[in-house]
């Protein structure tokens, strides 16, 4: 992924501007396991949020694999996500009339992948995130932990060119955030999948390979371990 | 699409409570529709029956210059004629001569403008309900009896046995004819016009009054084994008879021409029962979404195309309709037989000039249970569209930072 002088700006007048990107340019590599870190209304979130498509930068660009996505469309930019791009959100977003098998079976039904292909992809993933034998229950009948879990598995079940992840570990208690590092780290180094946090969780820093820190709307430290 | 549908009926039972009591508002609205047509439906039934089985009969004999310009002269000559083809062509076993006078009925205490019907009283019995409306006194028999209705003996202080003179027109003299009555009975049917101004003499009198021996201005009848329906598909027919235009039910069609009235009513209280509760969809479907802002943005997020969640919201309130429309089939059926087999008693009620004399007994109709049900929903797939296309635009930026 290749950010080149991202700049977003809210508000339209002198009075109400708030600067949030300030020319950010970024390369993320294929497998990097990177956290964007910095205080808040540092950017982190405005980033994931250009970068993901849920919002259009003011000016730069944003590339995915040599593919412009800041200029694409609504419906453009919802084919783009639903086949390039996994979300973890911080409060979970498990859809909540639909149960874990299918919350996480969701986006590759919305791909058009075969009943039987789907079934066999939720059956392997949820033995990686073992949550065997929760398929059937609804979202509220899981705990917190285990609600983030079927997140990842959701978020990474169609094998996504980059994941991006907005606070993940925030309602989580330690113990089930130091559990899920540990799942996101794992499918990192097993698949080479691309990890992109916002975090202010130290677990979450210690295990990333790549720490990017944020401040007032610009990168002012990049530290590749 | 399969998951669009399944997304959106399991929405609807996500908050049970709300969409039992959203369901219940909106059944009771279409079930009130459902009901009031088929009370209308039971209603014109009543009134066909009121109309032909109180006065007028299933149809009469008229000859056309008296149905043109209404003038007493004209009569049917040989009413044995028509009676005849009553007889043999529509197999008619109940029938009436009735002569009609403009008239003024005076007594000491004052005087009004009546109708004088002169009547064979015996087939009169078997026609009509004046002898069943009797309130005091007894049906005219001898040539001075008269029977009014209640409010002309309110109007004219009258009592059984005081005198009241008929002033009318001789046809063949082309002067004023006079006749001394005494009151024989007085009858009550709720209808003021009726009670007011019709005045029922035998019919030798009014013959004699009108300068004429014999002779009839309308034949009434009424047919054996005739479904109230095909009464009223028969209202707005005419057949040839040798003395004249015999019309079926001509006189009823007449006094139900009253129905745009009627059908105003009912297509104002349907559309507003409607109306009412599409916006309580709207509002359901609104509140609902509100609800769930960024679940709506989660749903794009994952990849959902506008369109798709447009049709998410649609799908949910087709399934906040069906709800409604199983909850408005129960109520219609429970309230609906409840009707049909007790009644609503509307008695003295008047409505279109009628007054109703009997109780009105609903009537059941595919209609009620397709039709209706059918445009609700589709008026409701209609109405969701909105809140749908509101959820389809939402900014997934803001709306996801709402969740965090």
């Amino acid at each position: 992924m290749n950010v080149v002088a991202v700049t977003k700006v809210f508000g339209s007048n002198e009075d109400n501007k708030v600067i949030a990107l300030n020319g950010v340019s970024v390369k993320i590599e294929a497998g990097e396991f990177t956290a964007l870190v910095g205080p808040s209304g540092s950017g982190k979130s405005t980033l994931l949020n250009v970068v993901s498509g849920l919002d259009h930068p003011t000016s730069g660009e944003v590339l995915l694999q040599n593919e412009l996505i800041s200029d694409k469309t609504g419906d453009e930019m919802s084919d783009f996500r639903r086949d390039n791009i996994g979300f973890i959100f911080q409060a979970y977003n498990l859809i909540p009339v639909l149960t874990v098998a299918e919350n996480i079976e969701y986006v590759m039904l919305l791909q058009g992948k075969d009943r039987h292909h789907r079934r066999e992809l939720v059956a392997q993933i949820l033995k990686e995130v073992d949550l065997v034998g929760y398929e059937d229950r609804f979202p509220q009948q899981l705990s917190g932990g285990q609600q983030q879990r079927v997140a990842v598995a959701r978020a990474i079940v169609s094998q996504p060119k980059i994941v991006l992840a907005d606070e993940p570990t925030a309602n989580l208690d330690s113990e089930n955030g130091k559990s899920l590092v540990e799942l996101m780290y794992r499918l990192n180094r097993n698949h080479n999948m691309t990890f992109l946090f916002s975090t202010h969780d130290s677990m979450i820093m210690e295990a990333a390979n790549r720490i990017i820190t944020m401040k007032d709307g610009v990168i002012i430290d990049d530290k590749i371990r | 699409m399969w998951m669009i549908l399944k997304l959106g009926i399991r929405n609807v039972f996500r908050n049970k409570i709300r969409t039992l009591v959203t369901c219940s508002i909106m059944g009771l609205l279409l079930s009130s529709a459902m009901v009031m047509d088929g009370f209308w439906k039971g209603m014109l039934t009543n009134m066909v029956e009121t109309l032909t089985e109180s006065y007028m009969g299933h149809g009469q004999i008229h000859s056309k210059k008296y149905i043109e310009s209404l003038e007493s002269k004209f009569i049917l000559e040989d009413p044995d004629l028509a009676v005849n083809w009553l007889e043999q062509t529509l197999n008619a076993k109940k029938w009436t001569g009735r002569v009609h006078l403009p008239a003024m009925a005076t007594s000491s205490d004052g005087s009004e403008n009546v109708a004088v019907i002169g009547i064979d009283a015996e087939r009169e019995k078997g026609l009509s309900e004046f002898d069943d409306r009797i309130v005091e006194g007894e049906y005219p028999s001898q040539p001075t009896d008269v029977l009014i209705g209640t409010d002309l003996k309110d109007r004219l202080n009258l009592n059984i046995n005081d005198r009241m003179v008929i002033t009318t027109h001789n046809v063949v003299t082309e002067e004023t004819s006079q006749g001394l009555f005494r009151v024989k009975g007085v009858y009550h049917f709720g209808s003021k016009e009726m009670d007011l101004r019709t005045v029922l003499i035998t019919i030798s009198s009014a013959q004699e009054l009108l300068g004429k021996s014999h002779g009839v201005h309308e034949l009434a009848f009424q047919l054996d084994h005739l479904p109230i329906q095909k009464i009223k598909k028969l209202m707005p027919t005419t057949r040839r008879s040798p003395m004249g235009s015999a019309n079926l039910g001509t006189a009823c069609s007449t006094n139900l021409g009253h129905h745009p009235t009627f059908d105003d009513f009912n297509v104002n209280f349907r559309g507003n029962t409607f109306g009412t509760g599409r916006v309580d969809s709207f509002e359901y479907t609104f509140m609902s979404i509100y609800d769930r802002l960024f679940e709506f943005s989660v749903y794009q997020a994952l990849g959902h195309k506008r369109k798709e969640i447009i049709l998410m919201v649609i799908a949910e309130g087709i399934g906040l309709a069906s709800l409604s429309v199983i909850i408005a089939t129960i109520f219609t059926l429970v309230l609906g037989g409840m009707m049909a087999v007790w009644g609503v008693d509307y008695g003295g009620i008047e409505f279109g000039e009628m007054t109703f004399t009997r109780k009105i007994y609903y009537e059941f109709h595919w209609q009620q249970f397709v039709i209706y049900p059918l445009s609700f929903i589709i008026f409701t797939a209609l109405v969701s569209f909105y809140p749908g296309w509101h959820a389809s635009r939402l900014t997934l930026a803001d709306t996801l930072k709402k969740s965090l």
